[in-house]
C-alpha cells in the first residue's frame, strides 16, 4: 500500500513544515516517521501491517499530497504538529448539517478526541485526534475533497 | 462503461454463487477489487469473491435495498445503537428524512458494544455484523413494541441460520443459539427521531469468529464451517427481518414455538431482582412470555425486566 513515491511525499511534507514526528495509521497499516534536527539523519520506520481479516484494505489509490505550503506559512507553523488525513474522502467537520463542529481554534483535544469524520467509499471515519494539544489551525473546510497524509488539523502540542 | 447497477449486479450473483462464476468482465472485477473485494481465480478464469471489502458495502446494500432502506456504514464507533440514537436525534453526515424509517447503521468495528441489561458485545473489527435498524412507532404499534420486535426479529434470525444451513434454536428472549451455544443477540430500544417514537433494533452475529475469539457459550458461523461474507449475511438479515415486520402474528408465533427451546421446559428466571421458576407455557409477542408456576398460577414476564439463569 504505501509506495516510495508516497513516503517521499510525507518526507517532504514533514520538511516543509518542520516537523519531527509523525504519525499515520490507516485501518490496515501504520506509519511512523522520525526526523532529527536539520542536517541530521533521517529515520523512516515503518510499522507491519496489522491483521486484517476479511475486511479489506481501501482502495490504492494514494495520490501524493497536494502542495506543501508556502515558506512563510511553514514559519508560522513552528513548534506545531499536524493532524494529517489517514485517506482520501470528503472532509466533514461536524456530525451532522445542523451541529456545531467536532473542534475549532482554541479546543483542546486529547488522543481520542474526534476531530471530524472523513467519508470514503459511502464509509464513515470518525478522525481522533491521536495527539494532545489545543487546535491552532484548521486546514480545510466541511466538505473539501481530502487526500491521504493532507494535513487537516495544526495542533500545538501540550 | 459498466454502470454501478451492473457491477452491483455482478457483485450479486458473486455473493450468492458458492460456485466459482464464469466470464466475470475484467472491468467488474477491477471496479470491485478497487473497493476491497478479493477473488481467488482458478485455471479455467473462473473467479470466486473471498470477500468483499467494505468499501462496496454502501453501493451494494443502496443498490439492493434501494426501495426500503437507507444505509449509514462506519468504519469504527462505539456501538451501532449509541450512532443510531445519536443520528435519530440530530441527522447523521448526510441528509436523511426527519422520520428515519428504515434507516440501517452498520458498524466494522464496535469498541463499546453492548446487550441488553448492561452486558457486552464483542465486535472486533472484520469478524462479526453489527447493525441497527430504525423502525417508526405509531399509536397502533406503540405497546410492547420492544417484546413484539425482540421476537419478530429472533424468528428472523433464526430463520437467516437455517438458510445458511444450520439449525437454529431461539433462547427468549433476545438470543439466537446453535446446539446451545449463543450466535447472534438483538437489542431493542426505544428513541425518539425529529417525527415521533421510534424503536433501535440492534443485532450482532457472529461471523468470521474463532473460537478464541469469542466469550464462553458462544459460537458462530465459520466454527461451523460455514463461510459466509458478512456483505451476504446482511443481505440475509435485512430480507428476513422485513419479511417477519410484514409477516402476521400468528404465522410468526408458530414459528417461533417451532424453534423456541424453552417450550414446555422448567426454567428458572431472574425477574425484577427475583429468582421465579416456572414451566414455559407460551410466548405473549406484547406481554412477554407466559409461565406456569408451581403453585399452577400463570404469570407474564415482560423481556424487560427478565432473564433467564442459565444452569451451571
Amino acid at each position: 500500500m504505501m509506495d516510495l513515491k508516497t513516503l517521499r511525499e510525507l518526507v517532504k511534507l514533514m520538511v516543509s513544515n518542520d516537523l519531527t514526528e509523525l504519525d499515520l495509521q490507516d485501518k490496515d497499516e501504520k506509519v511512523a516517521l522520525k526526523r532529527g534536527p536539520a542536517g541530521g539523519e533521517q529515520a523512516v520506520h515503518l510499522v507491519a501491517p496489522t491483521a486484517m481479516p476479511a475486511a479489506a484494505a481501501p482502495a490504492a489509490a494514494t495520490p501524493a499530497p497536494t502542495a506543501a505550503p508556502a515558506k512563510a506559512e511553514a514559519n508560522s507553523d513552528e513548534g506545531l504538529v499536524a493532524i494529517p488525513s489517514p485517506m482520501v474522502g470528503t472532509y466533514y467537520s461536524s456530525p451532522n448539517p445542523d451541529a456545531a463542529v467536532f473542534v475549532s481554534v482554541g479546543d483542546h483535544v486529547g488522543d481520542d478526541t474526534v476531530v471530524c469524520i472523513i467519508e470514503a467509499m459511502k464509509v464513515f471515519n470518525e478522525i481522533k485526534a491521536e495527539t494532545s494539544g489545543t487546535i491552532a489551525k484548521v486546514l480545510v473546510e466541511n466538505g473539501d475533497a481530502v487526500e491521504f497524509g493532507q494535513p487537516l488539523f495544526m495542533i500545538k502540542p501540550k | 462503461m459498466m454502470t454501478s447497477a451492473e457491477v452491483m449486479a455482478w457483485l450479486d450473483r458473486l455473493l450468492h454463487d458458492t460456485q466459482a462464476v464464469r466470464d466475470v468482465p475484467s472491468q467488474v472485477s477491477q471496479a470491485l477489487q478497487a473497493s476491497g473485494c478479493r477473488f481467488t481465480h482458478d485455471a479455467s478464469g473462473n473467479e470466486r469473491l473471498t470477500s468483499t471489502g467494505i468499501g462496496v458495502w454502501g453501493d451494494y446494500l443502496e443498490w439492493r435495498f434501494a426501495d426500503r432502506h437507507a444505509f449509514s456504514i462506519w468504519q469504527q464507533i462505539s456501538s451501532t445503537q449509541d450512532k443510531t440514537r445519536q443520528i435519530c436525534a440530530a441527522g447523521g453526515p448526510q441528509k436523511c428524512d426527519a422520520q428515519m424509517n428504515g434507516l440501517v447503521v452498520i458498524a466494522n468495528e464496535q469498541t463499546a458494544g453492548r446487550g441488553r441489561l448492561g452486558r457486552d458485545w464483542q465486535s472486533p473489527v472484520g469478524l462479526g455484523v453489527t447493525l441497527s435498524l430504525v423502525r417508526c412507532l405509531d399509536a397502533r404499534t406503540h405497546a410492547g413494541a420492544v417484546d413484539r420486535l425482540t421476537f419478530a426479529v429472533s424468528v428472523a434470525l433464526s430463520q437467516v441460520m437455517e438458510k445458511l444451513g444450520l439449525p437454529a434454536t431461539i433462547k427468549w428472549p433476545n438470543d439466537v443459539m446453535i446446539k446451545g451455544r449463543k450466535i447472534a443477540g438483538i437489542l431493542v430500544e426505544r428513541t425518539q427521531t425529529g417525527h415521533g417514537d421510534a424503536a433501535i433494533i440492534g443485532m450482532g452475529i457472529n461471523v468470521h469468529h474463532t473460537a478464541e475469539q469469542l466469550p464462553p457459550r458462544a459460537t458462530s458461523l465459520a466454527i461451523h464451517g460455514i463461510q459466509c461474507d458478512r456483505l451476504a449475511v446482511i443481505a440475509l438479515v435485512l430480507d428476513a427481518v422485513d419479511r417477519a415486520m410484514t409477516c402476521d402474528e400468528t404465522t410468526l408465533l408458530d414459528q417461533w414455538r417451532s424453534r423456541c427451546a424453552m417450550l414446555d421446559e422448567q426454567v428458572t428466571f431472574r425477574h425484577s431482582g427475583r429468582e421465579i421458576s416456572g414451566r414455559v407455557i407460551d410466548l405473549d409477542p406484547c406481554e412477554g412470555l407466559i409461565i406456569r408456576k408451581a403453585d399452577g398460577h400463570l404469570m407474564h414476564l415482560p423481556s424487560a425486566t427478565t432473564s433467564v439463569v442459565l444452569p451451571d
